[in-house]
C-alpha cells in the first residue's frame, strides 16, 4: 500500500552492541555517530560508526576510565566537531574524535555521575560563546565555557536541603550574543528555567512526575517550544513565546508509551515535528499544531498569555522490549535516525514524508 | 508495530475524558448498538487501561467499530500507519540514503588505517599513525593536532566568557599565590536556584481561618487587585517593548548582515551547513507565520550562501506576506538568475506583478513558467487571468466607475487565493528542496558570489546590485523601472481603489451614527453606491452638528432627505438635531419616520424618540418614552444609559399623581438622591449637552462605557479617565483609613461616570467600613444592577448585611447566606483558590455566631415573655429549630464545599493528598464527605499496599466517629474498603492501634447485620 501520506517507519540498519549504551550523536556534517556507554566491567566506551550500504562499520572503538552518559556535539564548531562528554565519575571531557582517549578539556564537573549534558553556541554566527551545561547526580547544575576550567556558573541547591538528582539539561534562546537560558529538570518533577543573561531563576514549575528529558524545539531562536518527557507515561509541550507573570507558560500534556517517556527530540529540520522514546521500547511521531492565536488577554489581569497548541500522532512503533534510552535525528539529512535500546542494540531508522508536514 | 487503539484513541480528547464508562457498557451487544464516537472511544479506553479485566476480541471488535465509523481521511490515515512501508519504498528510501551517503564522501575515504580496536587507558598518548579525517571521513578535519577545545580561528569570533570579569580577578588572586575559591561557591547566591516550596501543614491551613480578619483581608484584596492591575499593565508594556526591541534587533541585524559575517574565519562547508540551518529556520518562521522572523533567517542564509535559488525564492514569499513586493521581485529575479528552471521563482515573480497591476509582466512570467513545464495547470490558469485583466484594463474605457471599483475588489481578492495556494504548494516542495540541497555541488564561492552578483548588471539587462539600506543581495529591476506600460498599468487601478475605500472610510468616520451601529453601517454600505449627493449633504450636516450649529444641520439634513427619501441615518441624525434644539414634536416624527423606514429594529431612533418624549412631557408622551427605552432595553440589555433613562422616567411616571407604581416607589427609596422630575430633565440635558461636543459621540461613548463595564479595559473617555482618577484616590484615602473622605471621591467618580463599578464597588467597602451598613447595601445593589454575578459586590452585600446584625433580623441573615453561597459559586467556578471563597466561608462562620446570638437574644426574650404567657413555649421551639437547622447547613455546606473542592481523585497520591489535609478537622467529617464522593472503580484505583498506613487508620477514625450522622453512608463507605481490603494486608499490619479499635468498633456497630458483620470480619481479619 503506497498511497498514503502517513510517514513510514522503516528499519535501516541493527546492530548488536556488547556494552550498554546511553547516548547516540551524528557526527555533524558526516554520516557517522558515536555511540557512547559503559561496559559490563563499568568503563566507559566510545565507539564511532560510520554507514556504509546498510550496515555499519566501526570506525574506532575506545575505552574510556569512567562509564559515559551522555554527550554532544553542540558547544563545537562544525570544523572541530569536538565532542563533549559526562561520565559516571563526575567528569567532563571535551575529546577530538581522533583520539577521544588524550581529552582536551577534562574537569571534574560534579561530585557523582553527570546525567545530561548540552552544548551550544559552537556552530552558530552571532549566537554567543560556546558553552556547555552539565546537570549532574549531585544536584547542580554547571555551565562550562571550554576556554576557562572553572564553571561559568553553577546552580546548586540549597544549603541543609535534600539535593534534587538532575536529569535533564538543556539549552534555549540562544539567538543573540546575550541571550541564553538553561533549563534543568530534576527527579521531583522540578523544571527550572535560568536566564543566564538576567542571571534570574526566569520560571519554575513541577510536572509531578521525575523530568527525564527538556527540549527546546531549537536552541538558537527566541525561546518557541519546548518539550519536557516525564515518568509514569506523560510529556508536555510548553509554548515559550509568552510568559505570563503569574501562570507562567502555557503548556499541554499528553499521555504516551503506558511507561516512563524517556526522551523526546525535535526534528532538526522541522522544528514542530518530534519523536518521544519510551519505556515499552516504542517511539511515537508527533506533530505540534499551532493554535490560532499564539497570545491571548489574561481572564483575570489582561496580561498577555500564551495559547498552546495541540499534538497529533503522526506514527508510532515498538521496536523493543526495552527502553530507548537514546535517540538522535541526522542533522544533515531529514528523516535519518540513530537510537539506542537497553537490550544492548543500536539501529538506525528512516522516517520518510517528514517534508509533507 | 504499535497497536491500531492507540492510533484511534490519539490525543486525550475532553469528549472522551468526560464518558463515564460502566460496566454494562462494556457489552457486545451494547458495543454494536452504540453509535456516539466519544463513548466508544472511552469504552475502547477502559479496556485498553486493563481496569476491568482483559478482553482481546471485545477491544478488536470497538476497534474495527470506530474505525469504520472514522471520516474517510482520518481512516485512510489510521490505516496508512498501521501498514509497514512497501518493499518498493524500502528500496526507494534506501537507495536515496545511499546516494546520500555516497555525496557525503564517507566511501571514498579509505577505512580505517589502523586497527583502533581497543585503545589502552588513560593516560597514554595516541598512537602517532592514527590519520587525520579518518572519524569524520572526510577532508575538513583540522590539521593534528587541535590541542584546544575551541580552535583559535573560532576563538576570535566568540564573545568573552560570561563573567570574564571574575575570571580575570580569579588569575589575578592565582598570580599572587592565593587560593581559588572552589569554583562552586565563586557564584553569588543569586545564582542558586531557590529551592524551599511553599510547604505549609494542614492543621495550620485550618487553623488560619480561625484567625481571619475580613477587614484587613478585604483591603489587601483590593490592594492585590490594583497591583494585578498594575502587573497587567507592566506585562503589556513589556511585550510591547520585546517586540519593538526584537525589530529593532532585526533591522539592525538585515543592515550589518554582511559586515557581522566574517567569511574568512569559516570554510567554505561550513557556510553551506549554516546556510542550510538559517533556511531550515526561516521555513519554520514562515509556517508558522511569524514572517519577519522567516526574513532575516532567509537573508541570513543568503548572506552566507547566496548560490541557492530555493531560498531567493522562499524570501521572495516572504516579501510578499509583508507586501514588500518590490523586494519580492528583486528576490524572484534572483532566483531565476541563479536557476533559470526554477519555475516556481518565474510564477510568484508573475503573481507579484498581477497584484502589482502589472498585467504584461505578469503575463510574460507567466508564459516563461508554462514554456517551461506545459504540463502544470496552476502556469495556464494564471496566465489566463493575467491576459484577461490586461485586456480588461486596455480595452475598456475607465468611465464607468461603479464597474472598476467591484473589479478592484475582485482582483485582490483573487490575488489573496492565488498566495494561499501557492503557500501550500511552496510548503510541499519545500521540505523537498531541504533534503535534496546538500547534495548540490556548491563549486561557487561566496565572494566570488557577490562579484558575480554585481556584475550581473553587465550579464543581464536591468539587474543592479543594491548594496543600500535594504540589505544584503537586494537587486532592483530596472526593467520594471523602465517599463512605461508596467507603470501606466500600476497607476490605474490604484487611483479607484483609493477612493472607492475613501468613499467607506468617510461614510464609517464621519457618520455619527454608524460608529457602533452595524444596521446603520450595512443600510449605509448599501447607498454608497446610491446617492452620492445625499450622503454629502448628510456629511455636511454631521459637520455642522459637531460645530453646535443645529439649525443650520436640520436644514442640511433635510436637504439630504429631499435627495434621498429613505436616507436613515441623515433622519436619525436630524431627529438628534431637533431633540438638541428642544423640538420635542418634530424629534418624535423623525424618529418615528426612521424606526418605521430601517428593516432591521432601529435601537437609536427608539431611543432618541423616547427622549423626545420625555422633552415633550404629559402622560402619554412619557409612557411612549418607557415603551421606547424598554424596546432598547430589549435589543441591547447592556445599554446602561437607557436604563439609567428608563429608571428616572419610571421615578419620574411614579411621581405623576395618575399612576402610582408601588414596586417602583419601593426602588427609587433605595435608588439614588437626585430622583425629582427636575433632576432627571437636568440629566438627559446633560446628556445632549455631552453630545455638543460631538466628536466622540454619546452613543460612541456609550460604547466605551459599555466595553468598559464588560472587560475594564483602558478607557480613553476624558470623563472615565478623570472618574478612574477619582476611584484611585479614593482607593488611597481608603488605604490610609480614611473611609469616609473616600467616599466622597467614589460618589465623585460616579457622578461623572455612572457606569464605574468599580467605583461603586469600593465606595460600598468604604461604607462598610465607616459602619455605615446601610447605604454599603445600597451601593452594592447599584453594582449588581449593572454586573449581576460581580462576586465581590455580591460579597459586599452579604457582608453589609451582616454588619447590620441584629437589624438586619433572621430573615436578612438568612439572605445574606444565600449570597456567600452564591459569591462561592460565582469565585469557585475556576476551582482555583479563590481568596473571595474563603473569605466567604469564613464570614459564614462569622454569620453562625450571629445566628447564635440571635438565638441567645431570641431565647432571652421568650424567657423573659415565657414569665408572662408560657403559652409562647412552642414558638420558641420553632425558632430554635429553625437556627439549628440553618447551623447545621451552613457547617455541612462548608464542609462540602472543602471535601467538593478535591474532586474524584485519579490515583492513590492524589487521595492521599487530599485525606491528608482534610483530615484533623471537623472530627474527620470532610474525609466522610470526600470519600462518600467517590466512584465504584476509585476504590480498587486508590487503596493499594502502598497507602499510607495512618491515612487508612485515620479514615476508620473518622467513620467511627461519624457513624451517627449517616450511618448508611458510613456502612456503604467502610463497605467499599472492605471490598478492596484484600490488596491492604500490607497496610493493615502496620497500622496505628487507634485504626485498629475504631475498625473494631465500627464491627460492632453492624451487630445487628450479622451478614455485613460477618463479611467485615472476614475481610479486616488481619487489622483486628
Amino acid at each position: 500500500m503506497d498511497s498514503t501520506d502517513a510517514p513510514q517507519i522503516i528499519e535501516h540498519i541493527h546492530k548488536s552492541l556488547n556494552f550498554t549504551p546511553y547516548e547516540t550523536k551524528f557526527v555533524p556534517c558526516s554520516a557517522r555517530f558515536v555511540c557512547c556507554g559503559i561496559s559490563p566491567k563499568a568503563k566507559g566506551v566510545l565507539a564511532v560508526h560510520e554507514m556504509s550500504k546498510g550496515s555499519l562499520n566501526t570506525v574506532g572503538e575506545y575505552v574510556l576510565p569512567h562509564g559515559i552518559k551522555c554527550a554532544t556535539f553542540g558547544a563545537s564548531g562544525i570544523e572541530d566537531r569536538h565532542l563533549a562528554f559526562g561520565d559516571y565519575g563526575g567528569a567532563l571531557s571535551i575529546s577530538d574524535l581522533e583520539r577521544p582517549t588524550v581529552p582536551i578539556f577534562n574537569v571534574q564537573a560534579h561530585s557523582s555521575i553527570i546525567n545530561a549534558v548540552d552544548g551550544c553556541g559552537g556552530q552558530g554566527v552571532g549566537f554567543g560563546a560556546p558553552e556547555i551545561v552539565t546537570g549532574g547526580r549531585d544536584g547542580c547544575v554547571r555551565v562550562w565555557d571550554p576556554r576557562v576550567e572553572t564553571p561559568v556558573l553553577s546552580l546548586e541547591p540549597e544549603d541543609g536541603q535534600s539535593a534534587r538528582d538532575c536529569w535533564s539539561v538543556a539549552f534555549g534562546n540562544s539567538h543573540s550574543d546575550d541571550e541564553r537560558v538553561v533549563c534543568a529538570g530534576y527527579d521531583n518533577g522540578d523544571v527550572k528555567m535560568f536566564d543566564l543573561r538576567t542571571n534570574s531563576l526566569r520560571y519554575e514549575t513541577n510536572v509531578k512526575n521525575g523530568v527525564t528529558c527538556v527540549e527546546f524545539d531549537r536552541p538558537d531562536i527566541e525561546m518557541n517550544k519546548m518539550v519536557v518527557t516525564t515518568l509514569e507515561s506523560k510529556f508536555r509541550c510548553y509554548d515559550l513565546r509568552t510568559q505570563h507573570p503569574e501562570d507562567g507558560f502555557a503548556s499541554l500534556s499528553e499521555r504516551a508509551h503506558k511507561s516512563t517517556v524517556w526522551l523526546g527530540k525535535h526534528l532538526p529540520q522541522n522544528r514542530d515535528i518530534f519523536m518521544t522514546g519510551g519505556g515499552n521500547g516504542g517511539f511515537n511521531l508527533y506533530k505540534y499544531h499551532y493554535p490560532a492565536k499564539r497570545e491571548e488577554e489574561h481572564k483575570k489581569d489582561k496580561a498577555p498569555v500564551g495559547v498552546v497548541g495541540n499534538v497529533e500522532l503522526l506514527n508510532s512503533r515498538v521496536i523493543s522490549t526495552q527502553p530507548i534510552v537514546s535517540f538522535d535525528w541526522s542533522p544533515d539529512r531529514e528523516g535519518l535516525c540513530c537510537l539506542s535500546c537497553l537490550d544492548q542494540s543500536l539501529r538506525v531508522f528512516i522516517v520518510t514524508k517528514l517534508n509533507k508536514y | 508495530m504499535a497497536e491500531l487503539g492507540d492510533f484511534l484513541l490519539g490525543a486525550n480528547d475532553p469528549e472522551v475524558e468526560r464518558v463515564n464508562v460502566e460496566v454494562t457498557m462494556l457489552d457486545y451487544d451494547y458495543v454494536s448498538t452504540c453509535n456516539k464516537m466519544p463513548e466508544l472511544k472511552a469504552i475502547l479506553k477502559t479496556l485498553k487501561s486493563g481496569k476491568e479485566g482483559r478482553y482481546p476480541h471485545l477491544e478488536k471488535t470497538i476497534e474495527e467499530k470506530v474505525l469504520s465509523m472514522l471520516p474517510e481521511r482520518d481512516r485512510k490515515k489510521v490505516l496508512s500507519m498501521r501498514t509497514e512501508a512497501s518493499s518498493t519504498e524500502v528500496y526507494d528510501e534506501e537507495k536515496d540514503l545511499n546516494d546520500w551517503l555516497e555525496s557525503m564522501g564517507g566511501e571514498s575515504k579509505p577505512k580505517v588505517s589502523v586497527p583502533v580496536g581497543i585503545a589502552e587507558v588513560l593516560p597514554t598518548p595516541p598512537s602517532s599513525s592514527s590519520s587525520s579525517g579518518e572519524i569524520f571521513g572526510d577532508d575538513t578535519a583540522p590539521p593534528v593536532p587541535p590541542r584546544a577545545a575551541v580552535s583559535l580561528s573560532a576563538g576570535t569570533r566568540y564573545p568573552p566568557v560570561r563573567g570574564s570579569k571574575e575570571a580575570g580577578l580569579e588569575n589575578a588572586r592565582k598570580a599572587r599565590g592565593e587560593k581559588a575559591p572552589a569554583p562552586a561557591t565563586s557564584d553569588d547566591g543569586a545564582n542558586k536556584p531557590r529551592l524551599n516550596k511553599e510547604s505549609m501543614s494542614n492543621r495550620d491551613y485550618f487553623r488560619a481561618w480561625d484567625k481571619f480578619d475580613i477587614e484587613a483581608e478585604e483591603k489587601a484584596l483590593d490592594e492585590e487587585e490594583q497591583e494585578v492591575d498594575q502587573r497587567a499593565k507592566q506585562a503589556r508594556i513589556d511585550a510591547r517593548r520585546k517586540e519593538e526591541k526584537n525589530r529593532a534587533r532585526r533591522q539592525k541585524e538585515m543592515a550589518e548582515l554582511r559586515g557581522k559575517l566574517n567569511f574568512d574565519s569559516m570554510s567554505e562547508k561550513e557556510r553551506s551547513w549554516m546556510a542550510q540551518r538559517e533556511k531550515n529556520k526561516g521555513n519554520e518562521c514562515f509556517r508558522s507565520g511569524e514572517n519577519d522572523d522567516a526574513l532575516l533567517y532567509y537573508s541570513r542564509s543568503i548572506a552566507l550562501d547566496d548560490s541557492n535559488a530555493v531560498v531567493y525564492a522562499n524570501r521572495a514569499m516572504a516579501n510578499i506576506r509583508l507586501n514588500n513586493f518590490d523586494a519580492a521581485v528583486s528576490d524572484c529575479t534572483m532566483s531565476i538568475a541563479i536557476d533559470p528552471t526554477y519555475t516556481k521563482a518565474l510564477s510568484r515573480r508573475g503573481m507579484v506583478h498581477h497584484r502589482c497591476g502589472r498585467y504584461s509582466l505578469a503575463e510574460d512570467d507567466f508564459a516563461a513558467a508554462l514554456k517551461m513545464d506545459p504540463t502544470n495547470k496552476e502556469f495556464g490558469a494564471l496566465l489566463m487571468r493575467s491576459k484577461e485583466k490586461k485586456k480588461e484594463i486596455e480595452g475598456e474605457a475607465t468611465h464607468q466607475k461603479t464597474k472598476k471599483k467591484v473589479m478592484i475588489q475582485e482582483v485582490s481578492d483573487s490575488e489573496d487565493e492565488d498566495e494561499d495556494e501557492d503557500e501550500i504548494l511552496e510548503l510541499g516542495a519545500d521540505g523537498f528542496d531541504v533534503s535534496s540541497a546538500p547534495s548540490k555541488p556548491l563549486d561557487l564561492d561566496v565572494v566570488s558570489n557577490f562579484i558575480a552578483a554585481s556584475k550581473f548588471k553587465g550579464k543581464k539587462a536591468g539587474m543592479v546590485f543594491k548594496m543600500g539600506e535594504d540589505g544584503l543581495g537586494y537587486y532592483k529591476d530596472e526593467k520594471k523601472k523602465k517599463g512605461k506600460k508596467g507603470k501606466k498599468e500600476e497607476a490605474k487601478p490604484k487611483k479607484p481603489k483609493a477612493t472607492f475605500k475613501k468613499v467607506v472610510i468617510e461614510e464609517s468616520d464621519s457618520d455619527e451614527d454608524s460608529s457602533d451601529e452595524e444596521i446603520e453601517v450595512k443600510v449605509n454600505v448599501k447607498r454608497a453606491t446610491g446617492n452620492a449627493e445625499s450622503i454629502k449633504l448628510k456629511d455636511e450636516g454631521n459637520a455642522a452638528m459637531a460645530k453646535g450649529n443645529f439649525k443650520e444641520a436640520v436644514k442640511l439634513y433635510g436637504d439630504s432627505l429631499k435627495l434621498d427619501s429613505n436616507n436613515v441615518a441623515s433622519l436619525n441624525n436630524r431627529c438628534l438635531a431637533w431633540i438638541k434644539l428642544k423640538d420635542g414634536e418634530s424629534a418624535k416624527k423623525d424618529a418615528t419616520a426612521c424606526i418605521d423606514k430601517s428593516s432591521a429594529p432601529n435601537v437609536k431612533a427608539h431611543f432618541r424618540r423616547g427622549l423626545a418624549g420625555v422633552l415633550l412631557g404629559g402622560e402619554e408622551n412619557l409612557k411612549q418614552s418607557k415603551r421606547d427605552f424598554e424596546k432598547v432595553l430589549e435589543l441591547e440589555p447592556d445599554n446602561t444609559t437607557a436604563m439609567k433613562e428608563l429608571q428616572e422616567l419610571e421615578v419620574k411616571l411614579a411621581g405623576t399623581p395618575i399612576k402610582v407604581d408601588s414596586q417602583m416607589e419601593g426602588e427609587s427609596g433605595s435608588g439614588s438622591n437626585e430622583s425629582s422630575p427636575m433632576g432627571f430633565t437636568k440629566l438627559s440635558l446633560e446628556e445632549v449637552e455631552e453630545a455638543k461636543e460631538a466628536q466622540p459621540s454619546p452613543d460612541a461613548a456609550k460604547k466605551t462605557k459599555k466595553i468598559v463595564i464588560e472587560d475594564d479595559s483602558e478607557d480613553e473617555e476624558d470623563d472615565e479617565e478623570e472618574s478612574n482618577k477619582l476611584k484611585d484616590e479614593g482607593n488611597a484615602l481608603l488605604k490610609d483609613g480614611k473611609s469616609e473622605e473616600a467616599v466622597v471621591k467614589y460618589d465623585r467618580a460616579i457622578e461623572l461616570w455612572s457606569g464605574n463599578v468599580a467605583a461603586i464597588n469600593n465606595k460600598c467597602l468604604a461604607l462598610i467600613k465607616s459602619e455605615k451598613f446601610e447605604e454599603g447595601e445600597k451601593a452594592a445593589r447599584d453594582v449588581l444592577k449593572i454586573e449581576p454575578d460581580n462576586v465581590k459586590a455580591v460579597f459586599r452585600l452579604a457582608c453589609s448585611i451582616v454588619g447590620r446584625g441584629e437589624k438586619a433580623g433572621i430573615e436578612g441573615l438568612r439572605e445574606a447566606m444565600e449570597l456567600f453561597e452564591k459569591s462561592v459559586k460565582l469565585g469557585g467556578g475556576g476551582g482555583e483558590k479563590c481568596k473571595e471563597r474563603v473569605l466567604c466561608l469564613k464570614t459564614i462562620a462569622k454569620l453562625e455566631d450571629s445566628l447564635k446570638k440571635e438565638k441567645l437574644r431570641h431565647m432571652s426574650t421568650e424567657g423573659g415573655a415565657g414569665v408572662a404567657s408560657p403559652n409562647t413555649t412552642p414558638s420558641k421551639g420553632v425558632i430554635d429549630r429553625k437556627v439549628e437547622e440553618t447551623m447545621e447547613k451552613l457547617k455541612s455546606s462548608a464542609i462540602k464545599v472543602d471535601a467538593g473542592s478535591f474532586g474524584v481523585p485519579k490515583t492513590m497520591t492524589e487521595m492521599e493528598t487530599a485525606v491528608r489535609s482534610l483530615m484533623g478537622s471537623e472530627e474527620g467529617k470532610k474525609v466522610v464527605e470526600y470519600l462518600w464522593a467517590f466512584k465504584a472503580g476509585t476504590w480498587k484505583k486508590c487503596f493499594k499496599d502502598s497507602m499510607d498506613p495512618d491515612l487508612l487508620g485515620g479514615i476508620f477514625v473518622a467513620l467511627e466517629k461519624n457513624w451517627d450522622d449517616d450511618v448508611e453512608r458510613a456502612k456503604k463507605i467502610t463497605g467499599c474498603i472492605a471490598k478492596v481490603a484484600a490488596g491492604l494486608s500490607m497496610v493493615f499490619m502496620v497500622m496505628k492501634d487507634e485504626g485498629r479499635d475504631s475498625l473494631k468498633k465500627l464491627i460492632t456497630n453492624v451487630k445487628g447485620d450479622s451478614a455485613t458483620s460477618k463479611l467485615w470480619k472476614k475481610s479486616f481479619k488481619e487489622a483486628c
